[in-house]
């Protein structure tokens, strides 16, 4: 064992002691603002730098590996990584970047100074801005594991500096500083940790969670619903001789939307969590989580009048919030909803599109409620 | 200059650990000592913030006054302004992650670089520590981000048992080191 292992070992057990006995362990700090919900493009300008040891092969794409961490715990807001953005670097234009630099918008660094992250806000509590410059100075990697060092000098790993310091853009504070005591990489002091941890993922979800859970229910492919509702057209218009009604939803926009209900409904959300989330999606483009694990055994669906409630309120907000222009469907929105509804109850309780389809079409012709496929 | 890069390297190794955020390598006492070109200790007396034009758009600094009480190194006035990168003016807020931000009527010890900087101080943040008195009318020091200050040893990388409550350090104290530290390096 070497003197810095032995160093370093005997830190951990003190560090534990002190970590033991500390009456503070209630987790992550936030700066009290955070971003609109949707999604926070990042503007990548750090270039190549060959092949790290961690097997990335540029510094963009290192950097977009920490942004993806970040999106892989948060919901109502997400980094788009934008890797070789040409983009004018610029601070205060409302754009974020994130570079190399021998200076910070003309300031110097300082000699001690990694990286320096801007964050502008309005009113204090809308974030609108996040710059986050890199010190040409200093010798930049990307690596797992233990701090290193190469060529006589300390090798910054890229990935772990830029994940904390897209923590502070995101809105998260350091816990050791507030008077806390937990394992973070929000922390103030950067080391061997390398990952998120537990507090920094509920930190970043206290600000950007939906509060929802991974669905386990497999919806069927897109395509499928919506041949689907083409059928039903054929069927209304050729079968059932129905003349055209105006809407504002679009057949896929109907099958879309009706199906994120669905799947929310199925996750156990009730009819206002699930229309809440959905118009969300609709905002934001940012899927949520659904409200919980779907129980084993036949798989619940929503009573006809709060899906048809749902249809309304997606006709309203295609024709008032997306000036989404009238169409015309022999399919009414009361159609639309019952039919494709039961299409999803047939397909989630074990019918193939086929099946469904059929059995679907047998209850709009008058053969009644068909049985599932699946016991 | 030669001494302090492997004194990082050793102490980023032992310590296995950076200061962020805005990610800076804390100075240790010495470093502070000896790459400030002025350290005084003052109270805030008046800030404001100013749009500023830079290369590449435009950005927010704060400028902070202050009545000197006492100078350490170099020279100053009796009153001195500083800039710091970052403020809010009207609803606009630029914060820069980790900059010392002032209250009229704080007391602090300030160990002022040369040049032209983000923050005009040695190490970011590190360059300024708050004093306080306490309820026996002593003088003490913290550092920037409220920690007690026992000892000039604690500057610096975070120590192993930085979170224990410790009684901060005098004023008086931390002075004697500064001027002790000058002398050391005035007598090579």
């Amino acid at each position: 064992m070497t003197r810095t292992q032995r160093y370093a070992l005997s830190l951990i057990a003190v560090l534990a002691v002190v970590a033991a006995s500390s009456q503070t362990t209630r987790g992550f700090s936030t700066l009290g603002s955070k971003w609109a919900n949707g999604s926070i493009a990042m503007n990548l300008q750090l270039g190549g730098g060959g092949t790290f040891l961690d097997g990335n092969t540029s510094f963009d794409g290192a950097l977009t590996q920490a942004l993806n961490t970040w999106n892989g715990h948060i919901d109502l807001a997400k980094f788009a990584a934008v890797p070789g953005s040409t983009r004018p670097k610029g601070d205060g234009d409302l754009i974020n970047h994130i570079f190399f630099d021998s200076n910070f918008y003309g300031e110097s660094f300082g000699a001690d100074t990694l990286a320096i992250t801007t964050r502008w806000t309005i009113g204090d509590t809308q974030r609108v801005e996040a710059d986050i410059v890199f010190n040409n100075a200093f010798q930049w990697g990307s690596y797992r594991g233990n701090v290193r060092t190469a060529n006589g000098r300390d090798l910054w790993d890229i990935v772990r500096v830029a994940m904390h310091e897209l923590g502070h853009a995101l809105g998260l504070d350091h816990p050791d500083l507030n008077g806390q005591s937990v394992n973070a990489l929000m922390n103030s002091v950067l080391g061997n940790l390398d990952s998120l941890t537990a507090d920094d993922i509920a930190g970043a979800r206290s600000l950007y969670g939906a509060g929802g859970v991974t669905s386990n229910i497999t919806f069927p492919p897109r395509n499928e619903p919506n041949d689907f509702f083409q059928q039903l057209i054929a069927l209304y218009r050729d079968r059932l001789g129905a003349g055209s009604v105006a809407t504002f939803v679009d057949p896929e926009g109907a099958v879309v939307w009706l199906s994120e209900y669905a799947r929310y409904r199925v996750g156990l959300c009730d009819h206002s969590t699930a229309q809440a989330r959905v118009f969300s999606i609709i905002d934001s483009g940012v899927t949520i989580g659904v409200c919980a694990i779907t129980p084993a055994g036949p798989i619940p669906f929503p009573p006809r009048n709060e899906g048809l409630v749902f249809m309304l309120a997606l006709n309203d907000k295609y024709r008032d919030g997306l000036r989404a222009p009238a169409t015309s469907s022999p399919v009414d929105n009361e159609g639309a909803v019952v039919w494709v509804l039961e299409y999803f109850r047939y397909r989630l309780n074990g019918c193939t599109h086929g099946d469904a389809t059929t059995r679907v079409f047998q209850q709009i012709l008058g053969q009644g409620i068909q049985p599932v496929c699946r016991a | 200059m030669r001494r302090l890069i492997p004194l990082s390297l050793i102490c980023t190794l032992l310590f296995a650990g950076i200061a962020s955020s805005t990610t800076v390598i804390p100075p240790s006492f010495d470093a502070l000592v000896t790459g400030a070109n002025t350290i005084f200790v003052g109270e805030v007396i008046g800030h404001n913030a100013i749009w500023i034009s830079t290369p590449r758009g435009r950005a927010i600094k704060t400028q902070v006054t202050f009545r000197v009480e006492d100078v350490w190194k170099g020279t100053s006035g009796a009153v001195t302004r500083l800039e710091f990168l970052g403020g809010t003016i009207g609803e606009t807020t630029m914060e820069v992650v980790g900059m010392p931000t002032f209250r009229v009527g704080q007391r602090t010890v300030l160990f002022v670089a040369a040049g032209r900087h983000a923050s005009p101080l040695v190490g970011f943040m590190h360059g300024r520590m708050r004093v306080e008195r306490d309820f026996a009318g002593v003088d003490r020091v913290r550092t920037d981000d409220g920690r007690s200050l026992g000892a000039v040893t604690e500057i610096g990388p975070l120590r192993a048992d930085y979170m224990r409550s410790i009684t901060p350090m005098r004023l008086s104290e931390l002075a004697s080191a500064v001027k002790s530290r000058i002398s050391l390096a005035g007598a090579r």
